[in-house]
């Protein structure tokens, strides 16, 4: 007893000593401390991230996992809300818009979303199914958020922004995880993870992971009946080769049910001309991914990668399914005493198969399109440590608009150790999706507001065109990164798009024939017959304040100044130049009370907009600027155990943040909501 | 005129709210403040000790008055911390810090220390580095295992090593039992 007692004394005050002895030492120099001094010491990793940050010229905001797990949010869209300009909506339970310096929607176009090396867009409208990517949190290494254009790395659509969903290694990820829980509006969580060593030299994981949603409400606090549950389980496996090559193989498979509330058009269907329709649909994939890295020597690597990615999903206005099969090599060499080269090649076959019905149709009904490409990226170091410009272009081939050159020029200048300086000029393209090309979608009808005989409706439907070009934008960017003090890191961009070719519906060239019901078909066409110009400003910083507080703020400012050519009808222009917030805020505290306590506050804000298209009921409502803030408090009582506590929207019952883009009904509020979990290492 | 001095009127109390929170924040501030500890000024720290507990042939670092050569290979956030170590002895010598960038020659160097940035190129560059008498230091992921000599590796915000002692003796370097005993991994093969 005793003996124990002299024993706990003791190693107390060796430990006390040491710390003490660390402390003291800190204020001069850290290399007079010994061996075991050292092991003592704790890191601060706020420095890190700006000095890794601080080589790249592009605006990059990089969210850690830890970021992740201490926002609580559940979903990549809800993580993305912490990273400066990007514009994050959701419209229903299950539907997120999210886009980046603009142009915000459900069918948002014009941001590129890879997780792991493998491009998430669907071909039929370029954009993102934000529910069904639904990566397992705990072991996402990192989220890459890229604005402006980064088309020469990873081509056309990476037109306002590239985010990049990197997963941690097999081998960071050994050993189970568990993690169970719920709320009133997450109803369950679950998610179980176990990583292993099979073999020597090779790391593997499997995981698999649920979760159910309640439905959003509509204002007048009816169901919003847009509940859904997603399954996915998948593996990685990392594997080091006798001579040092690496290589990868990884899958996913998922299986969602949602439910979702539309508004159909129907010329029978007065005063309203729409048919309410309870959706109950369902949508499936899976991807299986292998990738190969090898040294050439030490100045030489290369990388070969192969995915094949198949997506399906059967909704009321349409079935879709999609298979990606894409090939892509790169190689990095050094040229001389200054620049680094990277080029690449690149095959990618897409085919899809459509399920038509009354209201979209797809001619023809299923397609294979191929899409070729090489890019070639030289980094010149002007001066060593101080000067670098980065030169390169990517040029594609397409089937639909055949080739395209999109060009970048950069340059970053480090000032000193604190600050750096870079500044962009560069184009990038979007090129046509599917819909764009050859489909047919009735999208609304309008009363005409006549007298008989004349008709009494107009049925508008748009339809795409074989003539449409890709959009196209020239980006000037320029950014300052500064870490003034090591508790405080800032980073400023500003940039300027310029658009043209952007897509419009309908030109002089509108076509309006009577159906045997005597009601009109107006047939808007796709084209590119509007341009325009969006500006901001984005401003990331991170401050330690002490030790165990961080504060991390994102603000953004944006300005969208989109015109139509005066020949055409469209208006959607208009109306998506004020779909985007002029102004976000995110304000983050993250602090530790005690070191296994986690108490973090997040409020954030989000300007007046407006839905992105005017073809429903509530299009031309005004969604009000709001405030939210979320809480999220963990405790880790022994090692390997973590509960945690997450209220979400606290500040009020309910608020819109969007309405739905295609076939809306009525818009629906996300409500407060407050989940726990379980969390288990093992 | 003088309200402030007046003795009637009650001092109005300051929210209570602030007043705990502020006294919370104080009460619960760690006692060493160690929120100015960088990885890079750390990672810097080692490399200054292992350069102290690991011992050349004399072939290649005699007693004379040649300098104890760290090289700083590829782009570093660490190499200002690492920089500060320029002109401090270790074993009778005077530290020497040369930045090389990819490609450059390491034949001169008696530390090496491997920036991440070089993790894809590394397995050709420890071949190139194999049986020389040249201390190899690195951040990169599972660096000990992939047969370089001393990893940082950081666990729970703390900065610790593993070491291959294989790799270290085959190239004729010894590396101190006590500095052995720290490691949290030694890799044997």
């Amino acid at each position: 007893m005793r003996t124990q007692l002299w024993a706990n004394l003791t190693a107390s005050l060796t430990g006390g000593i040491l710390m003490l002895a660390a402390t003291a030492a800190l204020s001069e120099d850290l290399t007079e401390l010994s061996m075991e001094e050292l092991l003592a010491v704790e890191v601060t990793s706020v420095g890190k991230k700006a000095q890794s940050l601080s080589d790249a010229a592009a605006a990059i905001f990089v969210i850690s996992n830890d970021d992740i797990r201490r926002s609580g949010a559940t979903s990549v869209p809800e993580a993305l809300r912490m990273a400066p300009g990007l514009q994050v909506k959701r419209i229903d339970a299950n539907k997120w818009a999210i886009s980046a310096r603009g142009f915000n929607g459900r069918f948002a176009n014009k941001l590129l979303v890879l997780i792991d090396g493998r491009t998430v867009y669907t071909p039929s409208f370029s954009g993102v199914y934000w529910e069904n990517q639904d990566v397992m949190l705990a072991d996402i290494d990192r989220i890459e958020v890229i604005r402006g254009p980064g088309a020469t790395l990873w081509g056309a659509n990476a037109v306002n922004g590239v985010i990049n969903i990197i997963s941690k290694s097999a081998a960071a990820t050994q050993g189970g995880l568990l993690i169970a829980g719920g709320g009133n509006e997450e109803r369950a969580i679950g998610a179980l993870r176990y990583g292993g060593e099979p073999a020597p030299d090779t790391f593997a994981r499997v995981y698999a992971k649920y979760n159910a949603r309640d439905a959003l409400i509509t204002s007048l606090g009816d169901d919003g009946r847009d509940e859904w549950d997603i399954g996915q389980g998948g593996f990685r496996v990392d594997s080091t080769l006798g001579a040092g090559d690496r290589v990868t193989l990884q899958g996913d498979l998922y299986r969602s049910s949602l439910r979702q509330q539309l508004a159909m058009p129907d010329p029978l269907a007065t005063p309203t001309f729409t048919d309410p329709v309870d959706d109950h649909l369902n949508a499936q994939g899976w991807n299986l991914l292998g990738r190969w890295e090898r040294a050439l020597s030490v100045t030489s690597d290369m990388a070969l990668q192969l995915y094949y990615d198949h997506t399906e999903r059967e909704e009321y206005y349409i079935g879709q399914r999609a298979d990606v099969l894409d090939l892509d090599f790169q190689q990095r060499t050094k040229a001389g005493e200054r620049q680094d080269l990277v080029w690449g090649l690149g095959y990618r076959s897409m085919s899809d198969d459509f399920d038509n019905t009354d209201t979209i149709t797809f001619t023809p009904t299923s397609e294979s399109r191929n899409l070729w490409s090489g890019f070639v990226q030289d980094e010149i170091e002007l001066l060593r440590d101080r000067l670098r410009l980065t030169l390169g272009a990517k040029v594609e081939h397409n089937d639909y608009t055949g080739w395209e050159i999109q060009p970048n020029l950069r340059l970053l200048w480090k000032v000193s150790e604190q600050s750096t300086v870079w500044g962009s000029v560069s184009r990038a393209v979007r090129t046509p999706s599917r819909a764009e090309r050859n489909s047919s979608a009735s999208t609304n009808i309008k009363k005409t507001g006549l007298p008989p005989p004349y008709p009494q409706s107009v049925l508008v439907n748009t339809v795409g065109d074989t003539g449409y070009a890709s959009e196209s934008l020239i980006a000037y960017e320029l950014g300052l990164r500064t870490t003034p003090t090591k508790r405080l890191n800032l980073d400023l961009s500003l940039f300027y798009n310029d658009y043209d070719q952007l897509r419009t519906s309908g030109t002089a060239s509108n076509q309006a024939s009577p159906t045997s019901a005597g009601d009109l078909v107006l047939t808007l066409p796709f084209a590119n017959n509007a341009y325009g110009y969006g500006y901001g400003l984005e401003l990331a910083a991170d401050l330690q304040l002490r030790e165990g507080w961080r504060l991390a703020l994102a603000y953004s400012y944006l300005d969208l100044d989109l015109t139509a050519s005066a020949d055409t009808l469209d208006t959607s222009n208009e109306t998506q130049s004020r779909a985007d917030p002029r102004q976000q805020l995110s304000l983050r505290s993250l602090m530790n009370p005690r070191p296994n306590i986690d108490l973090d506050l997040w409020l954030k804000y989000v300007d007046n907009t407006y839905p992105a298209f005017n073809s429903a009921a509530y299009s031309d409502q005004i969604i009000p600027g709001y405030w939210t803030l979320d809480l999220h408090l963990a405790w880790r009582p022994r090692p390997g155990l973590e509960l945690t506590l997450v209220g979400q929207n606290l500040l009020s019952e309910s608020h819109l943040e969007g309405y739905q883009d295609a076939y809306a009904a009525v818009p629906l509020e996300v409500q407060r909501g407050i989940y726990g979990t379980i969390c288990l290492d093992f | 005129m003088h309200p402030a001095s007046s003795p009637i009127r009650p001092r109005r109390r300051r929210g209570l709210i602030p007043r705990l929170l502020l006294a919370w924040l104080v009460g619960t501030a760690p006692i060493p403040a160690l929120g100015e500890v960088g990885e890079a000024e750390l990672a810097a720290a080692y490399l200054y000790n292992f350069s102290k507990f690991v011992h050349w042939p004399s072939s290649v670092l005699g007693s004379g008055n040649e300098p104890l050569v760290l090289c700083v290979y590829g782009r570093n956030a660490a190499s200002g911390a690492i920089e500060m170590l320029d002109g401090k002895s270790a074993q009778g010598h005077r530290i020497r810090i040369d930045r090389l960038s990819r490609g450059e020659a390491l034949t001169a160097c008696q530390i090496v220390y491997i920036s991440t940035s070089e993790s894809p190129y590394l397995a050709p560059l420890l071949r190139s580095l194999a049986n020389r008498s040249i201390l190899t230091v690195s951040e990169i992921p599972s660096f000990a295992a992939a047969g370089g000599m001393i990893g940082l590796v950081k666990q729970d915000n703390r900065l610790r090593f593993e070491i291959n002692r294989a790799s270290a003796e085959a190239a004729g370097l010894s590396i101190s039992s006590q500095l052995l005993k720290l490691a949290t991994r030694v890799v044997q093969r």
